[in-house]
């Protein structure tokens, strides 16, 4: 089995997706694609020390949006 | 069809002068609606009895001097991931549970009941806004009415080619990784994606939290404009949306001290479509005999917002389908599948790593936007492409990522307005963006309500569509 195949499939097995063995081939067709590009958003110098653009305040509550 | 107004804002301008009702519109817009939508596939559900009854009711307060704005009394779409009471929201899936929003309005429904809107019915999109168009569902494969083998776009599918068709004068699009800017280039109408939190997404299935927007299509920017009047405004509901007064702005004379940046790398691939450079130059042209200066532009950090898009947007929609996706698979579409199974393929350093890229890019957009005041794109360099590649299997949304330009900006927040910029020798629409800074949709709307006034894109109409026009799909 090539490896990108073998490491997909360990991947949507631990995610509890029951992907078929065509979906599997389709994704690790794309996937050093997708690992490439994703290792790219490690390399510019400007974001060694950027905080996330992520939210989260203490006083936060859940509302009902009606 | 010619004897009645073409935009929103001359409908709403006709309703206060006496020379229609939102009854005749109403009627219009069902008739139309009639006669199209079983070759278009625009409506999941239609709600033709209610529209009815509330464009009386807009034509009583119209006569009353109850004056609700310009929305009052207009046809209007909302896509079928947005929840209202009357009607169920499916999302375009066999998957959502029925009871998730019934007998509730999300609050830009509601606050377009409340400005008096006659909405006609809930549109269809692609599943939770990401699949791809398929037939093997019994959903209808939205077509566009410009040439109806073709793709409308997505996922904001229904509302576009809607608008486009004349079953609707605006509507509502969700915009996450370019699902209001897509079909607005795709049919040939004004989309705008406004900033990330101007305008409440609760009561909206998400697609992907930290990239979801609300946003109207219509014909024109003016139209968009008087849209997100109402849609603009914090909500308790919703923690990312904030409070900054949006007023729908005039129309200016010139553009005489306007900066924009021309944004052309990576947006012309060697096979766009050969229609394209001339259009964005023509476009580009017109802001300059307006007054404004034109500088190039390459955008900080693209290839990075494309991957942060994409994955940002696969993790957070895998968050919220994980379970039924465990349980369900076989009943999401194929291409919803895939594009879920990609969030389990990256970490969650890698999902954190994406949010600080974001940060990153969006500070070195904030400088750009120093030097320029708007910045202006192709939406696609490509027009709508046709239907059967993607029915076969022959295509997916992998072969069209290299022509969509919309992801780097649901990545940074920004706000965008998309404009048909002219058409293809095959008869098909084109379309340019005009970026701008957080919260200055208003400056946008500005450029775009002058472009229009120079040019007739925008109120282009593709023949009719249907059984009686003699049109077949």
């Amino acid at each position: 089995m090539p490896e990108p195949i073998a490491e997909v499939r360990m991947l949507l097995d631990a995610a509890g997706l029951p992907a078929s063995d065509e979906e599997v081939a389709a994704l690790a067709a794309h996937y050093p694609a997708l690992r490439e590009a994703t290792d790219a958003l490690y390399a510019p110098a400007a974001v060694r020390y950027a905080d996330p653009a992520l939210r989260f305040r203490a006083d936060a509550q859940i509302v009902d949006w009606t | 069809m010619s004897e009645l107004p073409l935009t929103l804002t001359e409908a709403a301008a006709a309703l206060r002068a006496g020379t229609t009702t939102s009854r005749r519109l109403t009627e219009r817009a069902i008739a139309t609606a009639d006669r199209a939508d079983p070759v278009l596939g625009c409506y999941l559900h239609r709600f033709d009895e209610l529209a009815l009854a509330t464009a009386d009711a807009a034509d009583a307060e119209l006569a009353a001097g109850v004056d609700r704005g310009p929305l009052q009394g207009i046809p209007f779409g909302v896509k079928d991931i947005l929840a209202m009471a009357e009607g169920p929201t499916t999302a375009q899936s066999d998957v959502l549970d029925p009871a998730w929003g019934a007998g509730r309005d999300a609050p830009v429904v509601a606050r377009l009941k409340a400005a008096g809107a006659v909405i006609t019915g809930k549109t269809s999109t692609m599943e939770f806004a990401i699949g791809m168009p398929d037939d093997s569902k019994e959903f209808p494969v939205p077509r566009n009415p410009w040439d109806p083998a073709t793709w409308p776009g997505g996922s904001s599918s229904g509302t576009g080619a809607g608008v486009a068709a004349g079953l609707f004068y605006a509507g509502l699009g969700t915009d996450t990784g370019g699902s209001i800017r897509i079909p607005a280039a795709f049919c040939g109408i004004t989309g705008l994606m406004p900033t990330f939190g101007r305008v409440p997404k609760s009561g909206c299935v998400p697609l992907g939290y930290s990239l979801d927007h609300i946003g109207p299509m219509a014909r024109s920017a003016e139209d968009c404009a008087a849209v997100l009047a109402v849609l603009a405004g914090p909500h308790d509901s919703d923690p990312d949306c904030v409070d900054a007064p949006f007023t729908a702005p005039r129309c200016p004379d010139d553009l005489v001290g306007l900066r924009v940046g021309v944004v052309r790398d990576g947006h012309f691939p060697p096979d766009s479509d050969p229609a394209l450079l001339d259009a964005f130059d023509d476009m580009a042209t017109e802001l300059a005999d307006a007054g404004a200066s034109l500088t190039p532009v390459t955008l900080p950090y693209r290839a990075e917002m494309l991957t942060a898009n994409m994955l940002t947007l696969a993790c957070e929609a895998l968050a919220y389908h994980r379970t039924d996706a465990q349980r369900r698979w076989a009943d999401y579409y194929p291409a919803t599948r895939a594009m879920l199974a990609r969030g389990a393929l990256v970490s969650g350093a890698d999902y954190v790593q994406a949010q600080r890229m974001r940060r990153v890019a969006q500070d070195a957009l904030r400088r750009t936007l120093t030097d320029v005041d708007v910045l202006l794109c192709p939406t696609t360099s490509v027009a709508a492409p046709r239907l059967d590649a993607f029915l076969s299997g022959a295509s997916s949304i992998m072969t069209l990522l290299g022509h969509i330009h919309t992801g780097y900006w649901d990545s940074v927040g920004n706000p965008v307005l998309a404009l048909p910029m002219g058409f293809t020798s095959a008869g098909l629409p084109l379309s340019v963006q005009l970026a701008g800074r957080p919260f200055d949709e208003a400056g946008l709307l500005r450029v775009g309500q002058l472009l229009q006034r120079r040019t007739t894109w925008h109120l282009r109409q593709p023949a009719p569509v249907g059984a009686s026009a003699g049109v077949a799909a």
